[in-house]
């Protein structure tokens, strides 16, 4: 009432109340009385609270510039934006993909560089290399076909002059042998060598023909020209050897002056293989290979426990491995068995359940069937997880659920039941090993051939085994287990 | 901006500054706090939060900046009962009569004593002589919570100051 009387004072009382409550104060006495004092407590509060005529109007001209300035301050911006539009914003995705996309391309580049750097380096030595050896072999060609014509002339001269002696006729001779110079700077070239050889074969040839006329001359001048070549030979063969050496040399310091310590064996691998040449497949980093593994390790765990078969899957005896099972369970497969199939308050019998597939060694998969859940329920659960593979969601399986009525015929299930014991339906209830606990065991018993494997007495879950068709006559025969389960 | 800022003030800062000098019951101090959520309101509008009823928004952060400052004075004058007299005796009007100025001091100090949304409707209904409609409206919440809340805070208040007289 004392509400309703404030809203009247405050006049916040709707018509029809109102009326009605002036006629109840004009009848009821002490509701009056109420109706006073309430008037006077809200009179003198309103005269306390009630504020003086010194109360400002207008916030000071000091106080509006201020908050202009702040207004203001932000203007620009939005004026900006304004003209500018709506700003593309790049999708957050988009953005890290073209991130990732130039940090790999960069490492690529800078991977291949390094990598080529030596061989790219030792390409460019050697192709300097045979420009000028190919100069130099253009260079002593050259000086040696002068120096050949030159002795020839002289020599058509003295011959036809008659001055030619053994000593003056070998002395044109000596410029057929590259100068000093040009030796020196020759590079060992397999080709010049040939040449060299071929035009040493040449010069007694021209010889004969130049002495035709004088054969006791002509025949010292053989000899003395075949002793020539071979000392010539000789001496070619030495220096060549030097060179040789001296180029080794060079070759190896330069090859100390490059960085890339695997330059010998890149060069190496890319005279022996041209796959070679390609860029060696970048490594990648420790801690994504860790990654990796650990995403295969764990892909390779959900493979194991999500296999399409209904309730708790025991794959492994291992105890890590169960261990891990047991956390993935928790969280994901034994959150949706618990909803199906499974009351979570059973979780020590579930425990118990697993120390029993652990005791037996068992890496067949099992079925939990509740002692709560109804029948219908637990086959529901159970084509759910066979056709779990299609079936993911948590929805489509509430609807599967709901699809199952728990006023459906028992019998029925029951009759399902019975035939899949029997191994004569598999696909309702195949041969494997299942989990029950005692009352459902009990009841299952009266229908199906059960052979038990084990059981826990604390909790008295036990072992089921349903046989498969050939094995369903050997299944019929249970042993003593299942008779001092009985008794109890 | 500033137009739109320009409106608002011209619109709200007549009662804003009513309602900030019933509870500050001081000129300059109700200033502050009546530039100051409109200094909040444009920091929210830079961070383009959306505010669904301006006014009650501006209502709302009104009475928090009071309310911030009386706790603040409350605090000085528990620290340093000197400075704090000083400062009484700067904010008291001085043609007020003791009396009132007593009553009205502890109506205030009590009012501060109740939760933050009785104070604050207590505030509309009493001082501003607001509608229920209008203090629903401020809140966010219902005519019909409004009357509630209203009754069990005037209930409260009027047996403290009861007792307080007697």
């Amino acid at each position: 009432m004392d509400e309703k009387l404030i809203e009247y004072l405050h006049g916040e009382l709707p018509e029809d109340e109102r009326s009605e409550l002036e006629t109840q104060l004009s009848e009821d006495a002490e509701l009056k009385a109420l109706h006073d004092e309430l008037k006077q407590d809200l009179e003198q509060l309103s005269e306390i609270f009630t504020v003086d005529g010194e109360a400002p109007r207008e916030l000071s001209a000091d106080r509006l510039e201020a908050i202009f300035a702040e207004a203001e301050a932000d203007t620009p911006a939005e004026a900006d934006n304004s003209e500018a539009g709506e700003p593309i914003q790049m999708p957050r995705t988009m953005w890290w993909s073209v991130a990732a996309c130039f940090v790999i391309v960069a490492l690529i580049g800078v991977l291949n560089h390094n990598k080529m750097k030596p061989a790219m380096e030792m390409t460019k030595i050697s192709s300097d290399m045979a420009a000028e050896k190919s100069s130099l072999t253009k260079k002593a060609k050259s000086i040696q076909v002068n120096s050949r014509r030159d002795s020839r002339e002289i020599t058509e001269k003295k011959s036809q002059e008659g001055l030619g002696t053994e000593k003056e006729a070998t002395a044109p001779n000596s410029p057929v042998i590259a100068p000093e110079e040009v030796m020196e700077e020759a590079d060992l070239v397999d080709n010049l060598l040939a040449d060299e050889d071929a035009e040493m074969e040449e010069e007694p040839v021209a010889e004969k023909g130049a002495g035709a006329g004088k054969g006791a001359k002509a025949d010292t001048k053989n000899e003395s020209g075949e002793n020539r070549k071979k000392r010539k030979m000789v001496q070619q063969h030495e220096k060549l050897a030097d060179m040789k050496k001296a180029n080794r040399a060079i070759a190896k310091t330069e090859k100390s002056k490059l960085p890339a310590p695997s330059a010998g064996k890149l060069k190496d691998k890319m005279k022996a293989d041209p796959v070679a040449k390609k860029p060696a497949k970048m490594p990648a980093p420790k801690t994504v290979r860790r990654e990796l593994k650990k995403d295969a390790e764990t892909k390779a765990l959900k493979k194991q426990i999500e296999r399409p078969v209904a309730g708790l899957i025991m794959d492994s005896v291992d105890e890590a491995k169960a261990k891990t099972a047991k956390k993935k369970m928790k969280s994901k497969f034994f959150g949706k068995a618990a909803r199906l199939s499974f009351d979570k308050s059973k979780e020590k019998e579930l425990l118990a359940g697993i120390a029993l597939l652990k005791k037996n060694q068992l890496a067949a998969p099992g079925f939990i069937l509740s002692e709560k859940a109804t029948l219908s329920g637990n086959l529901a659960a159970f084509h759910f997880y066979r056709e779990s593979e299609k079936r993911q969601t948590k929805t489509e399986a509430n609807k599967m659920l709901d699809s199952v009525k728990k006023s459906e015929d028992e019998a029925k299930d029951l009759a399902i039941l019975k035939r899949a014991s029997a191994g004569q339906k598999a696909k309702a209830l195949p041969a494997g090993i299942y989990l029950m606990p005692e009352a459902l065991y009990l009841q299952y018993k009266k229908i199906a051939n059960l052979q038990i494997i084990d059981w826990d007495k604390k909790y008295k879950i036990y072992l089921i085994k349903i046989s498969p068709v050939a094995d369903a006559n050997a299944a019929k025969t249970e042993p003593k287990a299942e008779a001092e389960a009985d008794e109890e | 901006m500033s137009t739109d800022i320009k409106e608002l003030i011209d619109l709200h800062q007549g009662e804003l500054l009513h309602y900030a000098y019933g509870l500050v019951k001081n000129q300059d101090t109700a200033q502050d706090v009546v530039q100051d959520a409109y200094i909040k309101y444009l920091k929210q509008v830079k961070e383009k939060k959306d505010i669904a009823n301006v006014r009650a928004w501006l209502y709302r952060v009104t009475h928090n900046n009071a309310m911030d400052h009386l706790r603040k004075f409350k605090r000085v004058s528990e620290l340093e009962p000197e400075f704090a007299e000083r400062i009484e005796d700067k904010q008291a009007a001085p043609d007020k009569s003791l009396e009132i100025k007593d009553a009205s001091e502890a109506a205030v100090k009590l009012l501060g004593t109740l939760p933050e949304r009785e104070q604050q409707i207590i505030t509309l209904k009493v001082m501003e002589d607001k509608s229920y409609k209008e203090i629903a409206e401020i809140m966010g919440i219902t005519s019909t919570n409004v009357g509630f809340i209203l009754h069990s805070a005037l209930k409260k208040l009027r047996t403290d100051l009861k007792s307080l007289t007697n």
